[in-house]
């Protein structure tokens, strides 16, 4: 039977890690999804912090979880106020539409 | 308990100043006011914690207080007060301007004090999130500019994957050395050669490199230089850059000190790449402010030779020099105006020394200090660094570091060559002299110039503060 350990948990989290990279890296369209992609990159930490917390029964992790779950919705909320005021000039969030600056 | 808290009375008083002015902007309609109120406090914030001493360890063992930490956050401050004074009168003419942009800066800077002086993964990540989070609103905060809201998505984006990298990467080092805290992280690298910790740090290794814009995490600094409000720019070149730089020499140096062979190899590599890239990709610019932003990643990249070569002073007294001119250039292209409008391309500075010879005057001192000529601080800051690479074994290195910047020169001097010796076309720059908030940032970059000549003349002080402030890192 598979008892599911440590290192179990550390795969999930780099596998989301990857997948929220990938979303960032391969996505053309639309910058709402990039958000979503970073909310998954700090779940992926989140992960490790508990499972690391639970193993090694370290309490100091599921604190750390808390507070980057603070700082993610922190940032997010920044994140969509700044689109929005890109959104009223653009009427789009199209990632091909922010490409005035270059050079 | 009292005791020590006490040695943090000055962020404390930072802290309720930023949120007493969050308030005032709501309610009176000076900005102007509130904006010097905040360039004020961060004055005051900046002379107490030079007057204050003592060192030790607070708050269950999230932040310390010592010599190196002290003079960071003094020259954090006060840079972040010199780019608030370059904001009444650039925003006078554009849009009006809101006194949030006071606020967010002192937000700002309360977040990179918080940075500098964490001493646990903790405070470090919550104060570095306080620091970016307020960084984006003041580059996406001219909601009338289609230039500044591209840049602060782009800054927002590119940010918050850097960011994300990063807690990743503290999540391994919580993990593999048990604990979050510097001292237990310091312990477990010197301990066990730890992989897990390994990946941990390149991890926040490459969150850092992004904040102070090293090659090849560096793609978003052009951009956001160029699209964000000339003082905003100013505040960007100057205060993140020494709180993120000041935090990426002491955690390599200090809690990554047992690590060195997983980083020494990176960080050459980074240092090369951005000395080369910054000088050769300076030189194509035509935009003032996207030249600025190459000339910062150039910039941090010769400072990670101090970095390599362990030697706080020189890395303290860089970031100095580095900073006074920089903040010179971007408070003089803040006043120019073209027609009215912000200054953006090299050549319309055309004949501004015969129409502005003071204001002319204190950016070519600048520039001069940026290109390291002689008599300037600039010189004294290249010579610090590399002196301490070569003393390090680092020779090669130096040497490359030393071909980059003379092939930097060219570029700070061809501004200085438009500045002085190109006719002026129909539209001559021009700059609101009237008025006292324009004579303010005047001043403040004359100040700067002033300061960036003085201090070779008369090194003496910096230099002796600088070392003991470098003492206490290692």
């Amino acid at each position: 039977m598979l008892t599911i350990g440590l290192s179990h948990y550390l795969a999930l989290s780099t596998m989301l890690f990857m997948i929220g990279l990938c979303g960032i890296v391969f996505n053309r369209r639309n910058v709402i999804v990039i958000l979503l992609a970073i909310e998954l990159i700090l779940l992926a930490a989140n992960i490790n912090f508990v499972a690391f917390s639970s193993f090694g029964s370290l309490i100091e992790g599921q604190v750390m979880a808390m507070i980057v779950l603070t700082v993610a919705a922190a940032e997010t909320s920044v994140g969509l106020a700044i689109l929005v005021v890109a959104f009223r000039q653009r009427l789009s969030v199209d990632v091909s539409d922010l490409a005035a600056l270059k050079g | 308990m009292m005791e020590s808290v006490s040695l943090i009375r000055p962020e404390l008083f930072l802290a309720l100043a930023a949120l007493a002015f969050l308030l005032m902007s709501a309610w009176f309609q000076k900005a102007e006011g509130i904006i010097y109120g905040c360039a004020g406090v961060m004055v005051i914030a900046a002379l107490w914690i030079a007057c204050a001493d003592g060192a030790g360890v607070l708050l269950n063992g999230m932040i310390a207080v010592d010599d190196f930490r002290r003079f960071v956050k003094v020259i954090i401050l006060l840079s972040g007060a010199a780019a608030l004074l370059f904001a009444p009168s650039f925003f006078k003419q554009d849009d009006p301007v809101d006194g949030a942009y006071g606020v967010l800066a002192l937000f700002a800077s309360l977040g990179m004090l918080g940075m500098v002086s964490a001493t646990h993964l903790l405070s470090f990540y919550v104060s570095f999130e306080l620091q970016n989070l307020a960084l984006y609103i003041l580059v996406a905060m001219r909601r009338d500019n289609r230039a500044s809201s591209e840049a602060g998505v782009k800054y927002f984006v590119l940010g918050a994957l850097a960011s994300g990298v990063m807690v990743f990467g503290l999540s391994w080092l919580y993990g593999f050395a048990g604990s979050g805290s510097y001292a237990m992280i310091a312990s477990a690298a010197d301990h066990a050669q730890g992989l897990g910790l390994g990946v941990g740090m390149i991890f926040v290794l490459a969150g850092l490199a992004f904040k102070v814009s090293l090659v090849p995490f560096h793609m978003w600094t052009p951009d956001v230089y160029d699209g964000a409000a000339a003082p905003v720019t100013g505040f960007l070149t100057a205060a993140p850059k020494i709180a993120a730089m000041a935090v990426l020499g002491f955690l390599l140096l200090v809690p990554f000190g047992g690590l060195w062979v997983f980083w020494q190899g990176p960080l050459a590599a980074l240092a090369l790449l951005s000395m080369f890239w910054g000088a050769l990709a300076g030189l194509l610019q035509t935009h003032i402010k996207r030249l600025m932003a190459y000339s910062a990643i150039l910039n941090m990249g010769t400072l990670l030779l101090a970095v390599l070569a362990r030697d706080g002073q020189s890395l303290l007294l860089y970031l100095c020099v580095y900073v006074m001119a920089a903040l010179g250039v971007m408070g003089g292209v803040s006043l120019i105006r073209i027609k009215g409008q912000e200054l953006e391309r090299i050549e319309d500075c055309a004949g501004l020394g015969r129409v502005h010879p003071v204001l002319a005057g204190a950016m070519a001192l600048c520039l001069f200090s940026l290109a390291a000529v002689p008599p300037m601080a600039g010189f004294l800051g290249k010579f610090m660094v590399f002196f301490a690479a070569v003393k390090a074994d680092f020779t090669g290195l130096a040497a490359l570091g030393l071909l980059a910047s003379v092939l930097a020169a060219a570029f700070y001097l061809r501004v200085v060559k438009v500045i002085y010796f190109e006719a002026p076309k129909q539209e001559a720059a021009s700059f609101e002299a009237q008025g006292l908030p324009a004579r303010a940032a005047a001043a403040a970059v004359v100040l700067l110039a002033l300061a960036s000549s003085f201090l070779m003349i008369y090194p003496g002080p910096l230099l002796t503060w600088t070392a003991s402030a470098a003492e206490s890192l290692l």
